[in-house]
Parts: structure tokens; sequence; C-alpha cells
């Protein structure tokens, strides 16, 4: 009976704030611990996977040395394609349009506790309201894909959909010639879809897509991934792509939280 | 007396980071064990049920506060699932052999699952989320299977390693004693 009593002062005493105080100093106290221990199960996670994958090593070398000598050749001409957008870019003095306000934070938790969504859906973050976070700003990765979007965030913590996950859902556009725009959503943890693409619009395996900036949070321009096939049914009103992600969510160990 | 409150906070911030930054992230079966609900089960087991029901309280808090859920699920999670517990081991489950304890962790994974995916998904309900008790297809007793299968095992081990460090108890068959 006490402590029935203890668990209703408690969540009524947290539902008009009077623990907030508390709550945070306990997260902000053990805040970096969380973050070490986590640090240490990457570790431990990304020996398995290596150890995992090493079966597969083989196939896998033999496939990207073929890789290897086609980009090398891409390589050699868009490193020739950057120096010559650099020396413009001196010219004209053009303003770098990637000086992003953006906040690092750790990754301390993978899934979520209830078990509802897989651990390849969404982490918690070690930044919260405090360093200005809030939901819907976008995630990215330290190459500057976005990796997924903030949907909910506390004060010194931050829960974020992965963009695999069935909820999280981005405005973006594939790079082609007609800037095709759609809707990005996760399926079934495993890849990403983009939807409510116009059926006279082609969309080939290959194609870049990134995030349109129509999101009032969330820059234009941010990579989500590469189509790698696209489903066209005559008798829909859409064609959907499917898109391999370019950033593995296994391997989060440190984000950056793009701020407006 | 000091020194055993102590001991328990440090443990149950202890265990609650082992379970949400460590195993949460590895893969496969390891993030399905519950270490908190396995103490939980040793405590009612070997000690009094009045611990239980403070390790229930101060580790329930310290996950509801890491929790996006609402607030006191976890609470109330696992003070129900020490209460189930100890009525379990004062009615059926009274000695204290592996199988006393494979049985009590068996419901009580089961219950605290059941409770926790229940309370979360009328909260979503409740605010209009349309999330689903169980989730698609079979995948909710996919999941409790490996989670059963991995506490379970746990729990053997854990037992095994208490009985060669303590002697306290032994592995016995449950029996009827009259």
């Amino acid at each position: 009976m006490t402590f029935a009593a203890v668990i209703g002062l408690l969540v009524f005493l947290h539902a008009i704030g009077i623990t907030r105080p508390a709550e945070n100093a306990v997260v902000y106290a053990l805040n970096p611990v969380f973050g070490k221990v986590y640090y240490l199960s990457s570790r431990l996670r990304a020996f398995y996977y290596t150890r995992a994958a090493q079966t597969d090593s083989l196939r896998e070398i033999a496939e990207l040395r073929g890789q290897v000598a086609s980009l090398t050749e891409e390589n050699a001409k868009l490193q020739l394609a950057e120096e010559e957008n650099r020396l413009l870019r001196q010219h004209l003095l053009f303003l770098d349009k990637n000086d992003y306000h953006y906040v690092i934070a750790n990754v301390i938790s993978r899934g979520d506790l209830s078990g509802d969504l897989s651990k390849t859906e969404t982490i918690t973050i070690d930044k919260g309201g405090k360093d200005g976070v809030y939901a819907g700003l976008a995630v990215t990765n330290q190459n500057g894909i976005i990796v997924g979007k903030v949907v909910e965030a506390d004060d010194d913590i931050s829960k974020v959909y992965l963009a695999n996950n069935s909820k999280c859902k981005l405005a973006a556009t594939i790079l082609d010639d007609n800037k095709t725009s759609g809707i990005t959503e996760g399926e079934l943890g495993l890849t990403v879809s983009m939807g409510f693409i116009p059926q006279d619009t082609a969309v080939e395996a290959g194609d870049i897509v990134v995030t349109s900036g129509l999101e009032e949070s969330i820059p234009r321009g941010l990579v989500v991934g590469q189509v790698i096939s696209v489903s066209r049914e005559s008798n829909e009103l859409w064609q959907t792509a499917t898109i391999e992600s370019a950033v593995s969510p296994d391997n989060l160990v440190i984000v950056a939280v793009l701020l407006p | 007396m000091y020194l055993r409150i102590i001991f328990y906070i440090l443990a149950i911030v202890g265990l609650v980071i082992f379970q949400i930054a460590f195993l949460g992230n590895l893969p496969g079966v390891f993030s399905a064990i519950n270490p908190v609900l396995i103490v939980l089960v040793f405590i009612s087991g070997l000690g009094s049920f009045e611990s239980a029901l403070w390790w229930a309280a101060g580790a329930g808090l310290l996950l509801d506060i890491y929790s996006f859920n609402v607030f006191g699920l976890y609470l109330l999670g696992l003070l129900i699932v020490a209460l189930f517990i100890n009525f379990l081991q004062t009615s059926f489950f009274t000695n204290r052999s592996l199988y006393s304890f494979l049985a009590v962790t068996f419901f009580a994974v089961l219950g605290y699952d059941l409770i926790i995916r229940f309370i979360a998904g009328t909260a979503a309900l409740m605010s209009g989320q349309s999330l689903s008790f169980f989730g698609a297809g079979y995948g909710f007793f996919a999941d409790e299977s490996w989670r059963m299968l991995a506490n379970l095992f746990t729990v053997a081990v854990l037992f095994y390693l208490l009985h060669f460090v303590f002697a306290k108890f032994k592995p016995i068959f449950l029996l009827k004693y009259k």
C-alpha cells in the first residue's frame, strides 16, 4: 500500500514537473558513464560483426577489387571537377553552403526499452533540449549523411528514429534531371523506401536521394541513400523506389544534430 | 544499514547502466537478457520480500528516467512482478531448487513483458498512436521465446555460479515434502 502511494506520488510529482531537476541531475551525472559503457559495448559488437563477416570477406574482396578499378577512374574525374569547383568558388567568393550549426552527441543506447522497435531502428543520444535539440531536427553521421530524425527530446537526452524506421518520414528528392520529390520511410527496419513519385517520372537504380529541404528543420541536400530498385505498377498512381541507406546503423557512436 | 543502502543504490545504477547501455547494444540474444528482472528473482528467492520491493522500486525509477515511455511504466511493472514472484514463491515454488528459480523466472519474464507492453500500448493508444500490443504477425511470440530462453539460461548459469561460490543452496529436483 505504501509502495502504491509512493508510485502515485512520484508519477504525480513527475507530471507536474517537481521531480524534473532531480531527474535531470541523475541523467547529467550518469550520461558520461552511459557513454563509456556504450562505447565498450560498441567495440564488442563491432568485434562480433567483424568475426561474423569474415566468411563473406573473400567474396566481397573480389567484388570490391572490380569496383575499385572503375572507381579509381571515376575518382580521377571527380578530383579534376573538385579542383575546378574549388577554384570557381574562390573566384566567385561562393558561400560554403555546408556551414551548418550543429551539436555533436554520443549515442548512449540502442533500441526501445519496451522492445517495440528493433535495435537498428532507434537510438538515444546524450544531448537534449538544453543543447537546443528538439523534435524534427536532422541527425547525421561524421560524413554528413542523414541517419535519422529527432523524434523526442528531454532536457539532456533525445530519442532518434533512424531512416530505416517505418515511423521516420523524410521529405526527399532524387538527384535526377526532374528533381523528383517524394517521401522516404523505413521498411521493416531494413531498407528505406521512397513513395509518392509520379508514374511518368523516370527513376533508375543508382540515382542518389537527398533531403528536399521542404521540412522546416531539415536542410536540403543531405544524402539519404542510393536507389537500388523501382516498383512500377500500371494501376497505381505513384511508383515506389527502394533506397539503400548510405550509412550502417550498427556503427553509430557519435552523431551530429543539425540545428537551424 | 547505510552501507547496505549505498550498496543497493550502486548495484541498481550499475545494473541499469549495464542493461541499457551494454546489453542493449549487443547483437542477437544477448540484448534479450534482462539482468534487473533476474536479480529481482534472486533477491526474492534468497533475500526478503521487502528487499525485492525496494529493488523493483529503485530500478524501475531509474529505467523510467531513461525511458521515453509513460513515466511510472517500469516502476509499476517491476513492482507488480515483485508481488507476483512473491506470490509464486510462497504459494507454489517454496523450495530453492534450480527448477523453482527457472519456473519463477519463466512467469516473471512473461508477466513483466505482458505488463510493460499492455501499459505502454494502452498509453500509446490513448495518445492517438496506432500501436498494437503484440506487433505484426508472430514477431512478439518469436521475440518472447528468445527472451525467455536467454533469461532462463542466464538464471541457470547464475544459480550454479552462486551454488559454487556460496554453497548456500543446492540444485535439486522439485520434490514435495510432507
